[in-house]
């Protein structure tokens, strides 16, 4: 092995070895880092301090109050936005009445679609007060009626009762 | 000294990775539809960039040159991959926003441009004024450009900064509805295009000045 050969050798072993170092120090507090930033997206939905969450899967939370069952959280999937997959945490109560819905990932056209994100808009709110329609906004027709559609999808397959949401008719 | 001072001209305006050398393009567009998201990949280049710079400089006589790049490209790597996770541990919400350009920070031709061309050749000292000056000249740039396309295209000022600097939102707010080009990629060209537009014409007007004065009566 000559002197080139060696210094890359070297040079590739201190590498290697400063990353899975900083990797086992920090690995703890960024898996932290992670539950936490999930816990505060689906505290967000929930929006209710009295409510425990517990984990069932993945995409199912279960709500609880003390000791009696109040709810659920679950993560629903649509293909129908404008651009790939919209994800969803939807929060419901015992009998389907809707306690929030949060998006939680899209690709939809920033500055248009977007507006099914929370921080970019209150729109998503609107789930929440369940006895009122929900309102299509024009230039997103295809990504807000996207969203109601999964949610109301979402309530026919988990709830005999009739809860849906309506779209607000055209006045 | 005035070596010193030559190379912050050259990396703050005269030879600017952003508006001159035209190097970092990628992550130059992407990030810079914000102030928070061009202020954080702005100060993790310019971290990395100097870092990197130094390192280079030191192992600049063990490096033969069938092994100069590989080397380069490792030590951009690692340090790359080191910020990416101190990002994630430190900065998470951030993370989150600007994680994917952060290992794009590899491919900024700024980084391995600065190595190949600066810190292969030039002493300790010098490298590292490069690496600070080119990445505060990469820096200002990109806040210039996240400012007005924020400004512009989302109608607010600073929103989410409380991602970097502690929890008070400081959000300025001027309109509910922005201008959509200049949040889309299209309008970072068109802010960038200004900007060096702008940039050659200072120095055109300074050119002339200069003639004006130095012809005698």
């Amino acid at each position: 092995m000559n002197f080139r050969q060696l210094t890359l050798l070297m040079l590739t072993i201190v590498s290697g070895s400063l990353v899975s170092g900083l990797y086992a120090i920090t690995r703890d507090q960024i898996n932290n880092n992670r539950e936490q930033f999930e816990e505060k997206q689906l505290d967000a939905v929930v929006n209710d301090d009295l409510l425990t969450l517990t984990k069932v899967d993945e995409t199912h939370y279960t709500l609880t109050n003390v000791d009696s069952a109040a709810g659920s959280v679950t993560l629903i999937t649509t293909q129908d936005g404008y651009n790939g997959v919209i994800t969803l945490w939807v929060a419901t109560d015992e009998v389907g009445d809707i306690r929030g819905v949060r998006t939680a990932s899209h690709r939809e056209t920033p500055g248009i679609g977007d507006i099914i994100e929370h921080e970019v808009s209150a729109w998503i709110d609107q789930f929440a007060e369940t006895a009122e329609p929900v309102d299509i906004v024009s230039g997103a027709t295809i990504t807000t009626r996207a969203v109601i559609n999964a949610v109301n999808n979402h309530l026919d397959d988990s709830f005999t009762e009739d809860s849906s949401v309506r779209e607000k008719p055209n006045e | 000294m005035n070596d010193y001072l030559s190379i912050t001209k050259d990396g703050l305006w005269s030879n600017n990775p952003a508006l001159v050398q035209l190097l970092g393009l990628c992550p130059l567009l992407a990030v810079s539809n914000t102030f928070v998201t061009a202020l954080g990949l702005g100060l993790v280049t310019l971290l990395v960039l100097t870092a990197a710079n130094m390192i280079i400089s030191l192992l600049r006589n063990l490096l033969h040159d069938a092994i100069r790049l590989p080397v380069q490209i490792l030590i951009i790597a690692t340090l790359v991959t080191l910020a990416d996770i101190a990002l994630q541990s430190w900065y998470f919400e951030l993370h989150q926003r600007i994680g994917l350009f952060v290992a794009l920070i590899v491919t900024n031709c700024t980084l391995l441009g600065r190595a190949e061309v600066f810190a292969s050749r030039n002493p300790l000292l010098a490298s590292m004024i490069d690496g600070i000056t080119m990445g505060l000249g990469f820096l200002w740039v990109l806040l210039i450009m996240g400012t007005a396309r924020e400004i512009f295209g989302h109608g607010t000022l600073f929103h989410n900064l409380h991602l970097l600097f502690g929890d008070k939102d400081v959000t300025l707010h001027f309109t509910d509805t922005g201008f959509l080009l200049m949040a889309l990629p299209p309008g970072a060209f068109l802010t960038l295009g200004c900007l060096i537009a702008l940039k050659n014409y200072l120095e055109m007007r300074r050119r002339e000045r200069g003639k004006t004065l130095s012809v005698p009566n």
